[in-house]
């Protein structure tokens, strides 16, 4: 099982949006990082092929991303999805599982089985415009099920769910992974941190990384400190380093930032997590796309 | 097969599903039940005042056509009319008296076509004519009606090949007209093309969103990352545009239809064009000419259709769908022909809205290509077939390669 990415590029006029990626993904779990606007979406779209690239190529075990075979094998849910008000859920689900090609007895098993997964299936029968963003959330990761995919792309797939479901839905992903190439892009570092064995980090179109969770924070390893001090002082870092969080304590004001070398006398070096490493690369990026 | 046809039951109920759409049919099927019976509600008024209703009145003209039916309308009709209607007195509305009621009103349908016939241009045949008609001019009523025609050929901007043709074709007209009543199919005739514009704004509300919408709700993405979303799904779609056309067409047609003929009797269908239209060159019988026309009629809205889904693939919204084929079908009815140009004339019958127009079914306005002349009730519907053809394929490659950018 191989999904291969060969020098991916996409152009919108001057801008580029994704610059020569080029990955090899095999079986198991991989967490897309990045700031709004880094490229993350764009990648994702053209690996299910919703994206013409400019430029490079993406096979799936030799089968071309334009070709039914590789649809046939992927299961996608898109950041913002669309969906029919009037119909129910189990609608919904046995109309993208034709969509998918399922045989109509299989729809129908698959549909009730991802419902239950998704913790649906009593509302299976009501219409999806009843449905809260959190629910409608849920339907979307079922139907991107539906067949099984070998290839499952999930763009900010635990947006709108609450902590609980977030957790659930990351063991199934988790688990997911252990037969097929699944590709999960958020904002949520921690539920990267838990599941993804590889992480592709990207910046300005450009894949700037990618390695399992220790690769990845080498690069940010004996750069993270902790330290409590005066406000007067803390206003001080903060302006000239990459703070990650900011706490008031009975001493004074605590700190975490990434920085090269000891940014004060009572600085304390820290053992890095993936959120300083995306804090250190993207505490510059403008967030909203 | 079978996914397609699962498919299409889903595009179904994507259109039917929703409670905007049912509201539109009711709607819409109500307007064209009122168009049909709103002839007859009411009153008829003499003196300002209402004597019979209106169902009446048809009733009363109905029994005196079915009277005179089967009579040829020769010169010895034409002057019992002219007697009948020498005893109104013509003062005032003539319609009014006791005497039009008694003697006149059964020979209205024969005046209704003499008039046709002996109108000039400089000189209208008004009932006066009728009153003081000698022997001579009832004799020379078909005469008359072959000058009228020839000078009227002969003066419109076509080729020879053209007029040749249509004198041909009236020649085959058969004379004297037989009288019949067929009050049905020319009601029918009459309100198909209010159905027809009626129609074809329903069909193009309906399913401007087949695509756009896909692309609004952000349903494409889905779609397009499946397996049969750039293949299969798409030929349902354009499967479900046009049967649900053809099928809704059908539906106001035969509705129409029904409607005409039990409200005025289903006699009629082998009875001249020409009770209707008496310059008409067509040799056809009305029963021919509805066939003709409802042909026409469903092709017309076929092509607003394809038109409709073509820009609902191209377009983002299904609002800007909705405007463009709204003033297309709206603006062909305020621009008026112009008898000094054929071509004009032939590309204005080819727009939808004229394609669902009688006097453009069976205009003298052939079609001339390569010194051949033919009839534009054949052109139209090969004219929407060709459009169709080239709308759908562009449709499909449209959405199958649509850019979620």
């Amino acid at each position: 099982m191989e999904l291969i990415v060969d020098r991916l590029t996409k152009h919108y006029g001057d801008i580029i949006a994704a610059d020569r990626i080029s990955l090899a993904l095999h079986q198991g779990v991989y967490g897309l990082l990045g700031a709004n606007g880094a490229g993350k979406t764009t990648l994702m779209r053209m690996l299910c092929g919703v994206l013409r690239p400019t430029f490079g190529e993406i096979h799936f075990n030799g089968i071309d991303v334009n070709q039914a075979e590789y649809r046939d094998k992927l299961g996608y849910l898109p950041q913002e999805f669309g969906y029919y008000p009037e119909f129910t859920a189990l609608d919904f689900m046995l109309y993208m599982a034709v969509l998918k090609g399922l045989p109509k007895l299989r729809a129908i098993e698959k549909a009730h089985e991802l419902l239950a997964l998704v913790s649906l299936e009593n509302v299976a029968k009501k219409k999806i415009k009843t449905f809260s963003g959190g629910m409608k959330q849920r339907l979307g990761i079922a139907q991107a099920l539906l067949n099984d995919p070998q290839i499952l792309i999930l763009d900010e797939p635990t947006a709108g769910l609450d902590p609980k479901e977030r957790v659930r839905f990351r063991n199934m992903i988790s688990k997911l992974g252990e037969t097929r190439i699944v590709l999960l892009s958020t904002h949520i570092v921690s539920d990267i941190e838990n599941i993804a064995s590889t992480i592709l980090v990207m910046k300005n179109g450009q894949m700037i990384h990618q390695g399992s969770l220790q690769d990845i924070i080498r690069v940010i390893e004996h750069k993270v400190w902790v330290c409590t001090v005066s406000q007067a002082k803390a206003d001080e870092l903060m302006r000239a380093y990459s703070v990650i969080n900011v706490r008031q304590d009975e001493g004074g004001v605590f700190l975490r930032m990434v920085c090269d070398k000891r940014p004060c006398p009572e600085a304390v070096e820290t053992s890095a997590s993936l959120e300083d490493l995306y804090l250190y690369y993207f505490s510059e990026e403008k967030t909203g796309e | 097969m079978n996914s397609f046809w699962n498919l299409t039951g889903y595009e179904y109920k994507k259109i039917l599903r929703k409670k905007s759409a049912i509201v539109i049919l009711v709607l819409a099927i109500a307007v064209a039940a009122l168009c049909n019976y709103g002839t007859v509600i009411g009153y008829e008024y003499v003196n300002g005042q209402p004597s019979v209703s209106k169902m009446q009145s048809m009733k009363i003209d109905r029994a005196y056509t079915k009277a005179l039916s089967g009579r040829a309308l020769d010169s010895e009709l034409m002057m019992e009319t002219a007697e009948a209607y020498a005893k109104v007195p013509v003062d005032g509305k003539y319609t009014d008296t006791e005497e039009y009621q008694t003697y006149a009103r059964p020979y209205s349908q024969i005046y209704g076509i003499m008039r046709v016939v002996m109108n000039d241009s400089a000189d209208k045949f008004a009932v006066t004519d009728l009153q003081d008609l000698t022997q001579e001019q009832a004799d020379s009523f078909y005469s008359k009606r072959n000058e009228k025609l020839e000078r009227t050929i002969n003066e419109m901007a076509i080729g020879d090949a053209s007029k040749e043709k249509l004198l041909e074709m009236s020649e085959k007209v058969k004379t004297p007209y037989v009288i019949e009543y067929a009050d049905g199919y020319t009601r029918f005739f009459t309100i198909l093309y209010t159905i027809g514009i009626l129609a074809s704004f329903v069909t193009a509300i309906l399913l401007s969103p087949m695509f756009a919408g896909e692309y609004t709700s952000g349903a494409d993405q889905l779609i397009l990352t499946s397996k049969h979303g750039k293949n299969l799904l798409i030929r349902s779609k354009l499967f479900v545009a046009m049967t649900f056309s053809a099928g809704l067409c059908l539906f106001f047609m035969l509705m129409t239809y029904l409607q005409c003929m039990l409200m005025y009797g289903f006699n009629g269908a082998n009875a001249q064009i020409q009770l209707y239209l008496p310059l008409s060159v067509y040799p056809l019988t009305m029963g021919q000419v509805g066939i003709i026309f409802a042909v026409c009629f469903l092709f017309a809205n076929l092509m607003v259709t394809a038109l409709t889904v073509l820009l609902s693939a191209k377009m983002k919204s299904p609002f800007g769908v909705i405007i463009i084929i709204a003033a297309l079908i709206i603006v062909p009815m305020f621009i008026s022909s112009s008898d000094n140009s054929a071509l004009l004339n032939n590309l204005l019958c080819l727009l939808p809205t004229n394609m669902m127009a009688l006097w453009n079914v069976l205009s003298s306005f052939m079609f001339e290509f390569f010194g051949a002349s033919v009839e534009p009730y054949i052109i139209m519907p090969i004219f929407a077939a060709a459009i169709v053809s080239v709308s759908l394929p562009f449709a499909y490659r449209i959405f199958k390669n649509h850019q979620i950018a």
